[in-house]
């Protein structure tokens, strides 16, 4: 019997697909509140860093309440 | 140019590409308006003070003010610190005071106005819509204007001969005016802030404006009121052998926020001019000023004849907590610059920035710089200088940064570099820094280097002659001074950076 070709974006999917994106969004983040608050003098690599570890804390999260 | 002047146009070429020919290298502003002119005598003593403020209709406490001023002045000594030289300014040999007859009296429709100062104010690339307005039209104002985003105060040589948009921005309770104006129609705003920020005793230059200061600009923005457009002022110097001395004061209120421009020109002449200037901002709890400045004075011919002597103080007072201020200044004209915008600190939490770039060709020389006093806690400043020499031009960076024993948890970023075009010109870094307590941080970083031969290799590969390579590889060195500045200005400023270095290479 032939396997029936997925047809729809599962939520599986989606969820392994958050740990990877929120850490690379949270860094994003981080790159960006760097160069808005400039004045703060935030060092870059502090805000990627902690940006990406809170991305990390998301995903894990948010699989934890759906998976 | 010479040569294109004699060189016979071929048919159907238009005039206007010969023009703009003609123009390319050329101080595109060096014309002159040939118009009919009153002036005070030549030099500067008490009469003279008391017939300027005369001529302005001021109040007895301002002419007190002013002579105080210049009783001051006759006791200093001009300073000599700065890494400039000129030749001695004959201060009794130049008008302190000259403005067009036409302006003697208000115009009241457009046929009363002098037409070469309408003309003049189109060359200069003013819209048309707001020459009724500049000229003072009464009632022009009512006008619709469409997509206006600037008002204008236009100053030329000793007279505001007009600002624009004063009603629409009134209504938002924004006072724009000439400071002749708002010493008549506000003088307890004046009496209360003039001479607080730079006081009259503050430099050799200051004193002289505080004594014979024409005019110049007023803002003020009540407290709370974001102004609904970018107010600017133009200076131009027209008439030969006249100094022009203009004041600016700016008051944030709390709460408030404005952006200011400046620009100025100058004809080309073979004689110096002297330009001196005074700028005050008083900055309020949570106000926020931006102050742009893109500075095209005359810089003299290619052999150092001419130009204006561009001697300047502006200071802005952070007064309340959480204010911030932003000085922002392209320098690419006047023979010789001396100018340090600064910013004291006061206000708990408050931030001061500055970015600057100073161009110097030929025989130009700029010493300039930024001071940052930072007496507040919690405050922050931040500092980007670009300084460009080329030719035999002589270019210094001078920068003063000082915590005071109270301004704990407080930081400073420095960032300070120079480019040098070919190998006749200098590059100059005197940065000062006073630390007064343990919890501040001072950071200071500074490069020199050449426009590198492998990147002009790299452009010319790519089909760029030497003077576009030599323009992108500048631009690219000052972009991060050119965002920093208002969308109206930044264009400009870019085409302007590579104008003034047109003929530094080969």
């Amino acid at each position: 019997m032939a396997r029936t070709p997925r047809k729809s974006i599962q939520r599986d999917d989606v969820l392994t697909w958050l740990g990877y994106a929120l850490p690379v969004l949270g860094g994003l983040l981080g790159v960006a509140y760097v160069n808005i608050f400039y004045m703060n003098f935030i060092n870059p690599v502090w805000a990627v860093g902690i940006g990406a570890i809170l991305g990390w804390v998301a995903a894990r999260l948010i699989r934890k309440v759906l998976g | 140019m010479a040569a294109l002047d004699q060189t016979q146009v071929k048919e159907g070429v238009d005039q206007e590409t010969v023009d703009a020919v003609r123009e390319v290298g050329t101080y595109k502003y060096g014309w002159e308006t040939d118009i009919e002119m009153e002036y005070a005598p030549k030099g500067v003593n008490p009469d003279i003070v008391r017939l300027i403020s005369e001529k302005n209709e001021e109040p007895e406490w301002m002419t007190e003010w002013r002579l105080s001023a210049f009783e001051r002045w006759t006791k200093m000594e001009e300073p000599t610190w700065a890494m400039v030289h000129y030749p001695p300014i004959d201060f009794q040999d130049q008008y302190y005071y000259a403005r067009p007859k036409s302006m003697e009296e208000k115009p009241k429709s457009l046929d009363e106005v002098d037409p070469k100062l309408l003309a003049t104010y189109e060359k200069l690339g003013i819209p048309l819509k707001e020459q009724m307005i500049l000229a003072g039209v009464e009632g022009a104002e009512d006008m619709p204007a469409e997509g206006r985003k600037v008002a204008v105060d236009a100053v030329f040589d000793s007279v505001s001969v007009g600002t624009t948009f004063k009603d629409e921005l009134a209504k938002h309770g924004v006072i724009f005016c000439s400071i002749s104006e708002a010493i008549k129609d506000h003088p307890e705003l004046v009496k209360k802030y003039l001479g607080t920020v730079v006081p009259v005793s503050d430099n050799f230059y200051a004193t002289l404006n505080s004594a014979v200061f024409s005019d110049g600009s007023f803002v003020y923005i009540p407290p709370g009121v974001r102004c609904p457009m970018e107010l600017s002022t133009y200076f131009r110097i027209n008439a030969e052998n006249t100094g022009q001395f203009e004041r600016t004061l700016i008051i944030a209120d709390k709460g408030s926020y404005v952006s200011y421009l400046e620009g100025c020109t100058a004809p080309q002449r073979d004689t110096a001019q002297l330009h001196a200037a005074v700028v005050e901002i008083i900055v309020e709890e949570d106000a926020e000023v931006k102050y742009s400045t893109v500075q095209n004075w005359f810089p003299g011919d290619e052999n150092g004849k001419g130009g204006i002597y561009n001697f300047v103080t502006k200071r802005a007072d952070c007064r309340g907590d959480r204010s911030k201020v932003m000085w922002t200044q392209v320098e690419t004209g006047s023979a010789v610059t001396w100018k340090y915008p600064s910013c004291i600190l006061r206000g708990d939490e408050s931030q001061g920035e500055f970015y600057s770039i100073a161009i110097a060709n030929n025989y130009q020389q700029a010493d300039t710089g930024t001071k940052m006093v930072h007496l507040g806690k919690n405050t922050k400043s931040r500092i980007v200088s670009k300084g460009i020499s080329a030719g035999k031009a002589q270019n210094t960076y001078r920068g003063l940064v000082s915590m005071h024993p109270k301004a704990k948890d407080s930081r400073n970023y420095t960032q300070c570099d120079s480019l040098l075009i070919g190998d006749k010109c200098g590059a100059h870094t005197v940065p000062y820094i006073e630390v007064k307590n343990n919890s501040s941080r001072v950071e200071h970083e500074a490069t020199t280097s050449k426009v590198d031969d492998d990147q002009l290799f790299y452009c010319r590969q790519r089909g760029m002659d030497e003077e576009e390579a030599v323009a992108l590889v500048v631009n690219g060195f000052c972009k991060d001074v050119l965002q920093a500045l208002p969308m109206e200005f930044a264009m400009e400023a870019q085409q302007l950076v590579a104008i003034s270095l047109e003929g530094s290479v080969g």
